[in-house]
């Protein structure tokens, strides 16, 4: 039972938060609208056609969306997952190539586009049914609608470690195997054999018996046009070659030569550049900027007041940001000048003494934990978005 | 009032302003985006190209300052048959970029260390490897660099084997 997701998710359904709880059963609520049982995220659907058209644009030949294997036997898969060096691409190839039985030398990883026609439906499953403890309310959302949902939502994202133990688990090695699968069929039909007798392995479907063999690349056209099974059975770990290895990461060597892309590589046909600069205290509005000095500086086209900001639009970085440091803007503090990590703590022990504040942890067995002897400790954590480190 | 240079052995004509830092000549007019800003201080290094050879921080240097000298940004340091510089494939072969934003400043300053001194020390590699990785990939990088000299040293003598 390794290989099904559902059992993982209800072994780690325990120990929820109070408050996550609630807002998981909100969602539950919400979104039980159906029965029946549904399969995984590979079945046919407008926005599957819509990936399929897009990635066959360039050549190659699509599979469930996130798979396209070329007539050259080149395997790209798709990730709908931010990978900055944590290595989860690598990971999601190596799920998918192995229960492909792809040859890994011929396998790369790129980012999904970000449009709807990617929506991680597999992830949205699998994070409802994580939250909510309660897979079976949400094995029965029929999954035309979670794959609404997921494309309402614009559903991509990463964090959680959801990359492998969802997308990868839930969706790719399934992928993978339905994939390995279509090419099994088109090859028995090819050669005229029994499925029965066909086997796997570096991108080539094999008939052992009469020593033929045919190259993924070149069954790809026609086992794209079948209809992929929704609950293909995946590989014993024993049979592992790909999966559970050390590889080499996928994304090393563009970071090696500087073709690796980082968001501020990115340019477009007469691309300007924007340096903006926000009122420092939040809750604070410009007052007032003579945007004239940011203007004298060569190169610098526009300089445009906001609400809550000023910005500096110039033809490169380097007049965009002379520009703006030219700037003398006046910021009001909205009121909240005032504010300090000690104000902030007044105000939430305020607020727990009135009764107002959330409580998000019981007292568990206080006897069996810590015996009778009373331990008194505060723990305060100042503001900090995102708690770097 | 162009100024004269050399990227990665070709000749140029640079149009900027004399008083825009290098790293943005290199970044905007040439397109090399392989060579990051990170501070614009001159302090983390992930701006670091070669200036007649010497590792330079290309984000506090006014272009007016390279006219006619030779500048090597990390794009340049493949040979011209594509294949990688040993610092690079040693890169490679150990792993060394976790997010991979510092490591063309990295290996511009480790190339540069190796040029000067053939096979670093620990402690010539402590003194010249200033650049800042924020995802810590340090001990990767002194072990890369001690094995991109292994590698340049047994290349030079075949007798010895092959790794």
């Amino acid at each position: 039972m390794a290989d099904n997701p559902t059992a993982d998710m209800q072994a780690a359904a325990p120990a929820k938060r109070k408050g996550v709880k609630r807002r998981a059963f909100l969602i539950g609520g919400v979104a039980v609208v159906g029965a029946g049982l549904f399969g995984i995220s590979i079945a046919d659907s407008n926005a599957a056609k819509s990936a399929k058209a897009r990635l066959e644009s360039d050549g190659g030949h699509s599979f469930a969306t996130w798979l396209k294997i070329g007539e050259d036997d080149s395997i790209t898969i798709y990730s709908p997952h931010t990978d900055i060096g944590q290595g989860s691409n690598t990971g999601l190839a190596q799920m998918l190539a192995e229960e492909l039985d792809a040859a890994w030398d011929q396998v790369r990883v790129v980012s999904a586009p970000a449009e709807p026609a990617f929506a991680n439906v597999g992830l949205g499953r699998a994070f409802l049914a994580d939250m909510t403890g309660q897979p079976a309310i949400i094995n029965g959302i029929p999954q035309s609608f979670l794959s609404f949902i997921a494309r309402q939502m614009n559903l991509q994202m990463t964090g959680g470690s959801t990359a492998l133990r969802f997308t990868g688990r839930v969706t790719f090695q399934n992928v993978g195997a339905a994939t390995r699968l279509a090419l099994i069929e088109t090859a028995a039909t090819r050669l005229d054999v029994p499925a029965d007798e066909l086997t796997t392995q570096d991108s080539h479907v094999i008939h052992a018996k009469s020593g033929r063999a045919l190259r993924y690349g070149e069954l790809a056209a026609e086992a794209a046009t079948l209809s992929l099974d929704n609950a293909p059975k995946l590989k014993d770990p024993s049979q592992y070659r790909i999966m559970r290895q050390s590889m080499q990461r996928l994304d090393i060597p563009a970071k090696v030569d500087g073709s690796a892309q980082y968001g501020m590589d990115f340019s477009v046909p007469d691309m300007r550049v924007a340096t903006i600069m926000a009122a420092p205290v939040r809750g604070g509005k410009l007052t007032s900027v003579d945007t004239a000095p940011a203007l004298a500086v060569k190169g610098v086209e526009k300089v445009i007041k906001l609400d809550d900001a000023v910005a500096v639009v110039a033809k490169g970085y380097w007049p965009a940001i002379s520009g703006l440091r030219a700037l003398t803007p006046q910021f009001s503090d909205g009121g909240n000048g005032g504010i300090s990590t000690a104000s902030i703590f007044k105000a939430q022990d305020d607020l727990i003494a009135k009764g107002e504040a959330d409580s998000t942890a019981g007292d568990g067995d206080v006897q069996a934990g810590l015996g009778a002897k009373p331990i008194e400790a505060t723990y305060q954590v100042p503001f900090c978005p995102d708690r770097p480190f | 009032m162009a100024i004269q240079t050399s990227i990665n052995g070709k000749p140029v004509a640079l149009a900027a302003e004399p008083d825009t830092p290098l790293l943005w000549v290199i970044r905007e007019e040439l397109g090399l985006t392989g060579t990051k800003f990170g501070c614009g201080i001159a302090a983390c290094g992930a701006c670091t190209v070669h200036v007649n050879g010497e590792p330079t921080r290309s984000c506090s240097l006014p272009v007016s300052e390279v006219a006619g000298k030779s500048i090597t940004t990390i794009e340049g340091l493949k040979s011209a048959d594509g294949t990688l510089h040993a610092v690079q494939q040693a890169w490679i072969s150990a792993q060394v970029p976790q997010c991979g934003y510092c490591q063309s400043g990295q290996i511009m300053a480790a190339v540069a260390l190796i040029e000067k001194t053939g096979s670093p020390s620990d402690a010539q590699i402590d003194e010249a490897m200033t650049n800042i990785c924020r995802c810590g990939t340090y001990p990767r990088i002194r072990k890369a660099i001690h094995a991109a000299t292994g590698q340049a040293a047994k290349a030079t003598k075949p007798a010895e084997g092959g790794a």
